[in-house]
């Protein structure tokens, strides 16, 4: 947290102290268009994982996921000792023997598998004395190490002895607890000669060495072993006015829901507050009934300013105040926040001054009625029946149970170096403090980030091979065909498996992938919809494109509107009118007809589907499917149109960049992606990043429509981009749920290009029913199969209004590569990888890299980020489960009926999601990556902080740079024999649940 | 039909989902209680063939009434739980002309939730408790609508509210959850009373009494009795259907999975009040000033529910104060004696209500696509042009009166809660004085720290 220094009540100060706030606050806006970002966006500036222990001071979230998890992936395979080894390596604990042959590796090392796990006083003595943890040693140790360790703690004089003794009974004399000493039995052990010495004997004498160096430890640092964060306790004053907060909050901003609204939106939350108070009502609570002379007429910065003068709050503790209330109703903060950018779809302002204002002048009121009414004071949260425990937090332990539960963790990880009991306490004054610590640095921090540095290696080493070896196999293979048709899909993890299929039926197709905007940044105006921006959320898009019937369909597609707009009338007077009186009453007369609608949706989803899609046939001829046309053929000087250059601009950029324009086919087929799902208000976090978070249907359709124009040709071909005359690009678009595909604008097809559409065409139908197969493995509540039932089974699961996961959307992301796609095309990657086309050759200064990474970095960290944070801990990042979920104000989701706003994703999306961060795999010598971050601050600050991890590789080396924790690119050297080689995806993922390897595909 | 075949379908009505109960009890000890699959495979059995069941015995019924004009009620099931003196309870489930319908919706309802929730509860670690409050629940609300006497109807009452309440504290990460779950809970344990007395003095001077023919007698009270059964009838009936002033616990109840909020306060809980009016209406001479007092509960919560509805801007809230204020229609038409109306009202407004909380989710999408067909007129269609379709909103004097009517019930620390625990400690407080009382001595000086717990 930055520090200010400042008067309280000097304006600007408390200005910049504000924006600093709202940078706390998650930014989400209206949950209709889900713009994937960074949870902690404003801690970029630090290294990940200080930030990540920054935020959880100020969250109270966990940093990663719990240790016993990560414990429990080493069986699993997931994580091996290599990575393990690998991160602490980093840390710089070396395998070079130190004391009595146990290198400070291999300590932490044991330190790592025994993380102490939350015990109370009762646990740990159950744990030691009935479970007889103290009888024999770990399973781990050999019966070698047992004898020997025996022999030397027989070999202890019994003088020395009886002197360690009697430091453990002295110390453990004051807490009170008698089974200390029984555990010991320090009398009989000082006299039991030599040659009876037992192991229970060794292990008793561990477990004095544990309890005295525990002792050491906490002396040395008393927090030793706490990774408890503050978490918030609402007080009464809090239950009192958050959900009269709340609810004001939510009732100012709604856009639509409630049919009663303050009077006065205009002017901002704190005067529509005002303007309701000075509503004589009748209901208005006993608490809320103080005087607000004070306060009337004043502007929100005042108010502040006044109750911090009143508090007596000033200088740096004014930040750290106001911070706190903030954080309080995080969500609704970041709302209002998100009203006060004017972030569209927030048809209200309001600023985050006038919602502290409220919550200051409502803490007060309630605070001088709980003063003047003492007994009303009820349900304190200390006389509260029971006390709800996150689970993973260590509770605030006293001094002594702190050391027994450290010394249990220390017993454990002394049997797995293994040491004697009585050579631990041997050591010189030298070697003991260093390894106090050790163990103290040792704590659960940096125990998590070497658990977590391993886990993402894992994954990274396993891509990096894989990567390796599909170009070695590559040489020994013949270069490609000549394609005849080229696929240009968005850059998404999802399009990973439909372009693998796709170039697994056959050599004939090639893939690129480019950001799903495919560089066409306009707003959109269409009969449709209302018009809106589809091009990244940093982009403003300075181009109006407008698109409207062909003469002759106009009857139809006027038609079509029509029926649009009747059926959501009839939704619309439903859902507004059943809460009237009268008309509900009426409504509820004829409510049986509810019955058709509701068990179609539950029972027969697919079938609903199918029919609206009759339905809607039958008003839309598929022929006059390409009915729609852009206005700039026949009014090409429209106020915001593109004009020629520009158009010839924005397709040379993207054939240029993916390396396309290389050699062009006689079809491109431009295909962007969205997701239809119902019931589902996440709808538009599956949607495409690139378009804003709207389904990419527009975008395609005008690039295809620019690239086929004559004029933009001719332009091109003096710009050195030659595209063969006899070349078709088509607009398409790919459904992710349903996985349907719908193709665009077919009149401009050609007979020879008709002919090869068509062969494309049912290629796309197997390769997309082979792509619902493999994403149905990931269901775990069905069991398909063939691809048939697979096309059916994702079809319904879209259209059904119970399912919460209609999709798992980006719940797989952990790669991204950038380079050709020859380097990856080949490798079974899982849905794991954003596939960036860029080709190195014809971008000697690296300028094209520069926009490219500038455009998808934040793109796709933002995406990787959102689902790492949610996943690491659901409730504080996330918004918990989907299902107790309730729309509120039209633009967001409270959980219950009076939350905080809840944002993030859901637990339905995250539950299979590897929380990694996306491993950056860019085409290119790590001298000019280098070069490029010297030029690019934004970019180079998130690298340097490794909020993402990057690795270069080269083709005609096939060597790789990992950018280390240093900041320099080191080569990379792990090898592995063989890659699984496998002859197609589909038999190699049917039947599997989990997270696959990379295998090569022959 | 033969008739005794015909009341043994009706009895495996009932039976079917008790079985499953009883199934689920069992696996719940082993475990498959982990198995959705099974679980599913259970709950679904049981639902649906008591859904075939109510399904085959309505048309039956619907047969007799076309050939000879009326429906007998027919008795499926005979149980006697205790006697003592002579009084006897029998646990009795019949099927009338009236309760079929009831039946039918509560086991079609039944069946759509629990498809609905096999999807949408998939994964999640409460899965087998759901499915056990569920069918739980539905055992109980066809007591409630099959019991043959107010005191069999009690029993599935008492299921009804404590599933209820289980399923409102269903997630317990939060606090919030627990104590709107005992508010709840509270709220019901304070109407039930009514229900209990009530049908206990009906045992009393009505011996032996079962539920007859739709509308062919009315049982004439004990002149002393005559007006405060009736009462203590509404009074349960109230609480039940969240009628004012109970009705701050409705929208607090949204807290649990969207599938049981649906199920509860859309279509099957919260209609049980209303089915208890008609229950008492038709058996029953209830005097005019009940029916006005009836009447006058239903007027205020449908006003009350309608305002209350407006100026909520979350969707389960509005939902539940708009189901709320139908429920008051529904008491006024129970009191005006339009028995048919009503029964078609409920049902029908189960039907919706359900629907339209089973998909509030999507409410934000719904709007988008009417913003977008409307997007040339959409400041006209917002300016009133088409008032029909959305409210014109209403601002001011109306709104604070209704926003802080909502919040005054409807938030923080729950009432009913705090003023049963303050009433608990004053006669906790009573008790220590009259116990120091008794003990002679003054001298322990406990007076005035009242309110803590000693």
């Amino acid at each position: 947290m930055g520090s200010s220094h400042c008067v309280a009540g000097d304006a600007t100060d408390l200005h910049r102290i504000l924006d600093d706030i709202s940078h706390y606050l998650p930014s989400q806006g209206p949950i209709k268009t889900f713009v994937h970002h960074n949870t902690l966006h404003h801690f970029e500036d630090l290294e990940f994982f200080e930030a990540v222990d920054a935020a959880a001071d100020v969250y109270g979230s966990n940093t990663a996921l719990p240790e016993t998890t990560y414990q429990g992936y080493v069986t699993q395979g997931r994580i091996t000792h290599g990575d393990i080894n690998r991160a602490l390596q980093e840390y710089g604990y070396n395998s070079d023997p130190w004391i009595y042959g146990i290198s400070k590796r291999k300590i932490v090392r044991s330190l790592l598998f025994s993380a102490p796990i939350p015990l109370t006083a009762e646990t740990l003595r159950w744990r030691l004395l009935e479970k007889r943890y103290l009888d024999r040693f770990h399973d781990e140790v050999s019966p070698q190490k047992i004898r020997h360790i025996r022999q030397s703690d027989a070999a202890v004089p019994e003088a020395t002895l009886w002197g360690w003794l009697s430091a453990y009974e002295e110390l453990v004399r004051d807490w009170n607890q008698q089974w200390l000493h029984e555990l010991v039995r320090a009398p009989e052990l000082a006299h039991n000669p030599a040659d009876n010495w037992s192991t229970q004997d060794s292990l008793r004498l561990l477990w004095v060495a544990s309890i005295i160096l525990a002792r050491d430890v906490l002396r040395l640092n008393p927090h030793y072993g706490s990774n408890h964060h503050p978490t918030h306790q609402n007080t009464q004053v809090e239950e009192l006015i958050n959900p009269y907060l709340i609810k004001f909050t939510s009732s100012f901003l709604d856009s639509g829901l409630a049919h009663l609204t303050p009077a006065d939106r205009t002017h901002g939350l704190l005067e529509a507050f005002f303007h309701h108070m000075s509503n004589a009502s009748l209901t208005r609570p006993a608490w809320l009934r103080g005087d607000l002379e004070v306060y009337r007429g004043k502007s929100a910065e005042d108010v502040i300013a006044l109750v911090l003068k009143a508090n007596r709050i000033e200088g740096s503790r004014v930040q750290e105040f106001l911070l706190e209330k903030a954080l309080i109703l995080k969500g609704w903060g970041g709302l209002v926040h998100q009203a006060e950018l004017h972030v569209a779809g927030i048809s209200h302002t309001a600023t985050l001054a006038e919602f502290l204002a409220v919550r200051l002048i409502l803490e007060s009121l309630a605070e001088g009625y709980l003063e003047a009414h003492p007994y009303v004071k009820v349900s304190d949260s200390a006389d509260r029946p029971f006390e709800i425990n996150r689970p993973g937090v260590a509770d605030v332990h006293d001094g002594p149970t702190r050391i027994r539960t450290t010394a249990y963790h220390l017993f454990h990880a002394f049997q797995l170096f293994p040491v004697a009991g009585s050579e631990l306490l041997r050591l010189s004054a030298e070697d003991r403090a260093e390894l106090v610590r050790i163990v103290n640095e040792f704590d659960s921090p940096r125990r998590l980030r070497v658990w977590h540095k391993a886990y993402e290696w894992n994954l990274y080493a396993r891509a990096a091979i894989a990567l390796q070896h599909n170009n070695r196999k590559r040489n020994e293979k013949e270069r490609f065909r000549e394609s005849v048709c080229q696929l240009v899909c968005c850059i998404d993890d999802r399009e990973e498996s439909f372009r693998r299929y796709i170039e697994e039926i056959s050599d004939d197709y090639e893939t690129f992938g480019t950001a799903g905007f495919f560089g066409v940044d306009a707003e959109f105006h269409s009969l449709y919809e209302r018009p809106a921006p589809f091009c990244p959320v940093n982009v403003v898009p300075t181009h109006q494109i407008e698109i409207r019937p062909k003469r002759g369909s106009e009857q139809r597609l006027f038609g079509l509107q029509k029926f649009n707009t009747l059926r959501s009338d009839l939704d619309m007077f439903v859902e507004s009118q059943s809460r009237s009186l009268v008309r509900g009453w009426l409504l509820a007369l004829g409510g049986l007809l509810a019955l058709f609608p509701l068990s179609l949706a539950t029972l027969a989803p697919r079938l609903t589907h199918r029919f609206q899609l009759l339905l809607k046939r039958t008003l839309l001829n598929p022929a006059d499917e390409s009915a729609i046309i852009f206005a700039q053929e026949d009014d090409p000087v429209g106020e915001g149109r593109f004009t020629l250059d520009e158009m010839a601009h924005r397709v040379r950029t993207l054939l240029v960049s993916t390396g396309l324009s290389k050699r062009i086919a006689p079809l491109v087929v431009i295909m962007g992606h969205g997701s239809f799902s119902t019931n589902n208000p996440f709808r538009s976090a599956y949607d495409c990043g690139a378009c804003g978070g709207r389904p990419g249907r527009m975008n395609p359709r005008v690039f295809a429509a620019m690239a086929n124009r004559k004029d933009v040709r001719e332009k091109l071909w003096g710009l050195g981009v030659e595209i063969p005359n006899n070349t078709t690009f088509l607009g398409a678009f790919h459904n992710t749920c349903t996985d349907e595909v719908e193709y665009f604008d077919l009149e401009h097809l050609n007979d020879a290009n008709s002919k090869i559409f068509d062969t494309f065409k049912m290629d796309v139908e197997k390769a997309r029913a082979r792509n619902a197969l493999e994403r149905c493995r990931r269901f775990d509540d069905t069991k398909v199969s063939t691809v048939e039932e697979a096309i059916a089974h994702v079809e319904s699961r879209a259209h059904h209004i119970a399912q919460p996961r209609p999709e798992y959307g980006h719940a797989t992301n952990a790669l991204c590569f950038v380079g050709r796609r020859d380097i990856t095309r080949g490798i079974f990657l899982d849905r794991r990888a954003f596939l960036v086309s860029y080709d190195k050759t014809v971008d000697p200064d690296i300028m094209m890299l520069r926009t490219l990474l500038r455009a998808i970095v934040p793109v796709c960290m933002g995406i990787n980020l959102e689902y790492l944070f949610s996943a690491i801990d659901n409730q504080k990042y996330g918004a918990g489960t989907k299902l107790p979920h309730n729309v509120t104000s039209l633009l967001g989701l409270m959980t219950g009926y009076c939350s905080d706003l809840r944002t993030g994703l859901p637990a339905q999306m995250v539950e299979i999601h590897e929380p990694v961060r996306l491993l950056v795999v860019i085409e290119h010598e790590p001298e000019r990556l280098r070069e490029l971050l010297e030029c690019e601050p934004q970019i180079a600050k998130v690298f340097r902080n490794h909020w993402v991890s990057v690795m270069t590789y080269s083709a005609e080396t096939n060597s790789l740079h990992y950018f280390d924790h240093t900041g320099t690119f080191v080569p990379f050297e792990e090898q592995a024999a063989e890659v699984k080689s496998i002859p197609s995806s589909l038999p190699w993922v049917v039947g599997k649940r989990e997270h696959l390897e990379f295998p090569l595909i022959r | 039909m033969n008739h005794s075949l015909l009341q043994l379908i009706g009895g495996v009505v009932f039976v079917a989902p008790l079985v499953t109960l009883v199934c689920l009890s069992f696996l719940g000890l082993t475990p498959l209680k982990g198995r959705e699959n099974v679980i599913k495979g259970v709950v679904a059995t049981g639902q649906s063939v008591s859904l075939f069941c109510a399904f085959v015995v309505s048309v039956a019924f619907v047969r007799e009434y076309l050939l000879t004009g009326r429906i007998i009620p027919m008795a499926v099931m005979h149980h006697p739980l205790f006697s003592c003196n002579h009084h006897s309870v029998d646990f009795n489930l019949q099927l009338d002309g009236m309760n079929v319908w009831f039946v039918l919706m509560a086991t079609v309802l039944s069946n759509i939730v629990g498809v609905f929730s096999r999807h949408y509860l998939h994964r999640d670690p409460g899965f087998f408790r759901f499915f056990y409050l569920i069918v739980l629940f539905l055992v109980g609300v066809l007591i409630v609508f099959m019991g043959s006497s107010f005191q069999i109807i009690f029993m599935g009452w008492e299921f009804v509210g404590i599933t209820s309440a289980l399923l409102i504290s269903f997630f317990t990460l939060r606090r919030e959850t627990i104590d709107n779950a005992l508010h709840a809970f509270w709220a019901y344990r304070i109407s039930d009373i009514g229900l209990l007395v009530g049908s206990f003095l009906i045992a009393a001077t009505l011996p032996g009494h079962m539920f007859g023919e739709l509308g062919s007698h009315h049982y004439q009270l004990p002149e002393e009795l005559a007006y405060g059964i009736p009462l203590l009838l509404l009074f349960s009936a109230m609480g039940k259907s969240a009628q004012f002033p109970y009705s701050s616990w409705l929208p607090r109840a949204m807290e649990g999975p969207t599938s049981s909020s649906a199920i509860f306060y859309g279509g099957l809980s919260i209609h049980a009040g209303v089915f208890l009016l008609l229950r008492m209406r038709s058996e029953l001479m209830v005097p005019v000033p009940v029916l006005a007092v009836m009447a006058g509960v239903g007027l205020v919560s449908c006003v009350y529910g309608v305002l209350l509805s407006q100026v909520q801007s979350d969707v389960k809230s509005a939902l539940a104060y708009a189901s709320l204020s139908q429920v008051g229609i529904m008491f006024i038409e129970i009191s005006l004696g339009w028995h048919q109306v009503a029964i078609i009202h409920c049902i029908g407004h189960a039907f919706l209500r359900t629907y339209q909380i089973l998909k509030c989710s999507s409410i934000i999408h719904q709007f988008v696509d009417f913003e977008d067909a409307h997007q040339h007129d959409i400041d006209r269609a917002k300016a009133g042009l088409l008032p029909l379709l959305i409210a014109r909103p209403r601002k001011g004097r109306l709104f604070s009166f209704s926003f802080d009517l909502a919040l005054r019930a409807a938030s923080g620390p729950s009432d009913i809660v705090t003023t049963l625990e303050r009433v608990s400690r004053l006669l906790q407080r009573g008790e220590e004085r009259w116990l120091v009382f008794l003990g002679g001595g003054f001298t322990t000086g406990n007076r005035g720290k009242g309110g803590t717990r000693e």
